[in-house]
């Protein structure tokens, strides 16, 4: 697989990640449960400049960046804020994967930026309550 | 836990056995009573060096850890070992390191593990090490670091 190909494979993950976090934000009470809203406006915020970044190294390669679906299966129900929180958990842990791939597809500077993403999405699992992994977006190598 | 064929220890294992077969099958097939013919030396793993730099750091952390009495960043760091086929160092788990000076050194860790993926030539290994990285992050986060 070329970087370029790594790229779009991650860019796609992005898009659907914005999509999953816009749903979540609507299903977020910003009074009710304020440090949810929080975490998933940061969360969005945070995607959202992944994927532009994404969409200009793309085309700075001279290459289409891929479009986003018109929609994604969102996980249902999103009626208690346990079930957002979780929800966007599993997108963190989703993109740490796909991040981790991208750090082995690519070189250099692309990677050093793959790696720093890695990092922050991992870390942004625990705003989601998630608890510290061993190895995350690289699974695998708990289970040995 | 064990070490996949993927990681640049083993792989150089697997290189330098090769090496041996592939020498072993010249001899053999040398029947005339001639010397076999030196073929082209296979170069080094840059990735075992860099291996063995990550394991040092890791021991020095997993020990810090260890000393201050943080149990499960010192079982982190040794899960991190062991995936890279390392052992911790022994020794006594006297109580020693503040948790400033261990938080210190996760972020110097975490540093030292991402620049590590960056420098790696194995794509795989580069994905290790940078969940490596992440690991200490979401350590650091916590605050258990």
């Amino acid at each position: 697989m070329t970087e370029t190909e790594a790229l779009q494979t991650t860019l796609a993950a992005e898009h659907a990640a914005v999509y999953v976090l816009g749903v979540l934000g609507g299903r977020t009470s910003r009074s009710a449960t304020p440090a949810l809203f929080d975490t998933v406006s940061a969360a969005y915020a945070a995607h959202r400049a992944r994927r532009d970044h994404l969409v200009r190294e793309i085309a700075g390669l001279g290459s289409e960046p891929v479009a986003a679906e018109a929609a994604y299966d969102v996980p249902q129900p999103l009626d208690t804020a346990a079930r957002v929180e979780r929800t966007g958990l599993d997108l963190e842990r989703s993109c740490a994967a796909t991040y981790a791939f991208l750090v082995a597809s690519t070189t250099g500077a692309r990677r050093r930026w793959a790696i720093e993403a890695l990092n922050e999405t991992a870390v942004r699992e625990l705003a989601f309550r998630g608890t510290p992994e061993t190895f995350p977006g690289a699974d695998e190598y708990a289970d040995r | 836990m064990s070490v996949g064929p993927r990681l640049p220890r083993r792989a150089a294992i697997g290189l330098a056995a090769a090496g041996l077969a592939a020498g072993a099958s010249a001899v053999a097939g040398c029947d005339d009573g001639s010397a076999p013919a030196s073929g082209p030396t296979p170069a080094a793993d840059p990735d075992v060096a860099l291996v063995d730099e990550v394991m040092r750091h890791l021991r020095v952390a997993e020990r810090v850890a260890r000393s201050a009495g943080e149990d499960d960043l010192a079982a982190l760091h040794r899960a991190h070992l062991e995936a890279l086929d390392g052992t911790a160092s022994t020794g006594g788990a006297q109580r020693t390191s503040a948790p400033g000076v261990v938080r210190t050194q996760e972020q110097k860790l975490r540093t030292q593990l991402a620049s590590a993926a960056l420098a790696a030539e194995s794509g795989a290994l580069a994905r290790l090490l940078a969940s490596m990285s992440a690991a200490v992050a979401q350590q650091l986060a916590k605050g258990t670091a």
